[in-house]
């Protein structure tokens, strides 16, 4: 559990004048599934986009695989591949069916030969309990289905550490749950996971370390027994009951 | 009136019966009351008395309703001629005008087209009708109109097609942005790319095609001169046809380009975001993922690229190009006519384009279904 798979240092970020992150410090370590949670425009996403460089940072470090993603020289291409992400809006890729999705980067980033590169894709849908949609078109499945083709996608380029920016946010409350229950199974079986997320039980239930962001700060970060039994700070106090109360209404 | 009245419009009592009837009856006697012709089957007093008798009467009848329904206003909906069984037989009346007039227009109409044309083919000299004219003309000029219709078919098809791979190449040079990552040199290399390609859709949208069509046409024939060829030479090498081919291509790679552009701008920044993140490069996402769903969003804009250039290409007769265009000139200077000649010209171009909006509608209903039964090797 100790060893440290990604180490963030004093990532700062603006959008124009707009500062979205001030110096986020934050270790990710090996086996971990750590929650990033916090009010929207706290800069949750952007911290979870510039991890993989999705957003260019614009000062600090992001250590990874033992180099510096933030060094301008470093094959972001390689580093990606074990870098997987989950979108709030799946991103399926709309010109290709289930199966494709799966196979298109294993097939063109790392060569595997079609019938391995299926073989892989086909356990990785049976994993997210979508063995009869492999060659459904991927613009007609539901969205909690999209969503688990997108982790499976994810999966078959077998990453070490898996991001995910609010998969859930999109979806009705009823299908939550079946992209939740993938998500709680690929904790169980060890994956390196950053979820942002505004699902607080989730947090609760899976995490190992939750982090709470404001203002393109983390302010405070520690187990859910301590963020949500005993918060310190005044705002992620604040934050938590408010949506507490949210939920009860 | 119950405007949820059972039946169909012909089995349905419904208003306006005597308006729609009596126009179409006027329109009816004004072709009865046009000059007859050796063809027409209504002939003699009997059929062609009864048929104007029948369309006069109706018009009658609508007379009498329109006087009523003037001095009686909102009180006319309770006169008799608004109930059974004036209903109903107004209705029926109508129809047979209806059935007079679509006899009168076989008559007067298609059998007097008919006519004409045969007076037309066996015409020494062009008539002085306007539509005889027209008739004759096309008649005459069959084999220079049809080889011109060929022309312009093909230029307009082979200059899409050509355009639509140089617009591939062209697109890819213009969304060229030189990234922060890149070396000095692929920077060097991709502003120059984003830089030619934007210099090029400038001058090419910026300027007529019937300029770029002489100035093309020209520097093609004085590069060949140098080479030492004679007239004859060249022109077998490059002829009308080529450079006018050329000339529409390179403007049609312009107009594509941007399409293009458009298309790949559409697609949402999400499917570019996905492929990155999987590890895939810049140029792979763009291949894979991004172009395929762009090209097939860009299906319509293509088609519509062919049908303006079925139209465009008439610019290239200025050059010589043997198309339509110049086909209909040919003919009007043999026969000294030209308001009825460009009008057969208006004419064939416009079936030409609607025939292309046609196939083009029917090869997208085809295109947008979805492919199934991908093979597996499971």
């Amino acid at each position: 559990m100790d060893e440290c798979v990604l180490k963030i240092e004093q990532l700062e970020k603006s959008f124009g004048s707009l500062e979205v992150l001030k110096g986020i410090d934050l270790e990710i370590h090996k086996g971990e599934v750590v929650c990033i949670i916090g009010a929207s425009g706290s800069g949750k996403s952007t911290l979870l986009r510039c991890i993989n460089l999705l957003e260019e940072a614009d000062a600090g470090h992001i250590w990874f695989d033992g180099q510096d993603l933030m060094d301008l020289s470093v094959d972001l291409n390689a580093l990606r591949q074990k870098i997987g992400m989950v979108f709030q809006s799946f991103n399926l890729f709309n010109n290709k069916n289930v199966i494709d999705n799966c196979t298109l980067a294993p097939m063109t980033v790392r060569k595997v030969p079609r019938a391995q590169a299926e073989e892989a894709a086909v356990r990785n849908l049976t994993t997210v309990g979508l063995k009869d949609f492999i060659y459904a078109d991927s613009t007609r499945l539901s969205g909690g289905q999209k969503q688990r083709v997108a982790i499976a996608r994810a999966l078959c380029m077998e990453p070490e550490i898996m991001l995910f920016d609010e998969p859930t946010s999109a979806l009705d409350p009823e299908i939550v749950g079946e992209v939740l229950d993938v998500m709680k199974d690929l904790a169980a079986q060890g994956m390196t996971m950053v979820v942002v997320t505004h699902e607080m039980a989730f947090a609760k239930e899976v995490s190992d370390r939750v982090v709470f962001m404001d203002q393109g700060v983390i302010l405070e970060q520690g187990s859910p027994r301590e963020i949500f039994g005993s918060p310190k700070n005044d705002r992620t106090r604040e934050f938590l009951s408010r949506y507490l109360e949210d939920k009860q209404q | 009136m119950n405007p949820s009245a059972k039946g169909n419009f012909i089995t349905r009592n419904h208003p306006y019966v005597f308006l729609g009837g009596s126009l179409i009856a006027l329109l009816g006697l004004s072709l009865l009351y046009g000059e007859a012709h050796p063809l027409s089957f209504l002939t003699g007093n009997a059929p062609e008395l009864l048929c104007r008798l029948i369309l006069w009467a109706f018009l009658a009848l609508s007379a009498v309703a329109l006087v009523f329904k003037l001095f009686r206003g909102k009180s006319y909906r309770t006169c008799f001629l608004c109930r059974e069984p004036m209903l109903t037989v107004s209705r029926l009346a109508s129809y047979l005008v209806v059935l007079v007039c679509v006899l009168v227009f076989a008559d007067r109409g298609i059998m007097q087209l008919i006519y004409t044309v045969q007076v037309c083919m066996e015409a020494k000299s062009n008539p002085q009708g306007f539509v005889p004219s027209m008739i004759y003309m096309s008649l005459k000029g069959k084999d220079m109109l049809l080889t011109g219709i060929w022309t312009t078919v093909r230029i307009a098809l082979l200059g899409t097609a050509i355009a639509f791979v140089l617009a591939i190449l062209m697109v890819f040079l213009r969304i060229q942005e030189p990234d922060k990552r890149d070396n000095d040199f692929v920077k060097a290399l991709k502003w120059t790319a984003n830089r030619f390609a934007r210099f090029y859709i400038f001058v090419i949208r910026g300027t007529p095609m019937m300029v770029q069509a002489l100035i093309f046409y020209y520097f093609g024939f004085n590069l060949f001169k140098r080479t030492g060829m004679t007239v004859t030479e060249i022109n077998s090498v490059w002829s009308f046809f080529i450079s006018g081919l050329c000339t529409v291509s390179l403007n049609s790679t312009a107009y594509l380009t941007e399409v293009l552009r458009g298309g790949i701008q559409a697609i949402d920044r999400g499917q570019t975001e996905a492929a990155r993140s999987l590890g895939m490069s810049n140029w792979q996402s763009m291949i894979k993922v991004v172009f395929p769903q762009a090209v097939k969003n860009s299906i319509p804009a293509i088609g519509n690229e062919f049908i303006i250039n079925i139209k465009d290409s008439s610019v290239l007769s200025v050059i010589g190009v043997m198309d339509l265009m110049y086909a209909t000139k040919s003919v009007s200077g043999i026969y000294f006519r030209s308001l009825e000649i460009y009008c057969v010209a208006a004419l064939l171009y416009l079936i030409l384009t609607w025939l292309s909006s046609l196939l083009l509608r029917y090869l997208g209903k085809k295109l947008d279904t979805p492919v199934k039964g991908i093979p597996s090797s499971n």
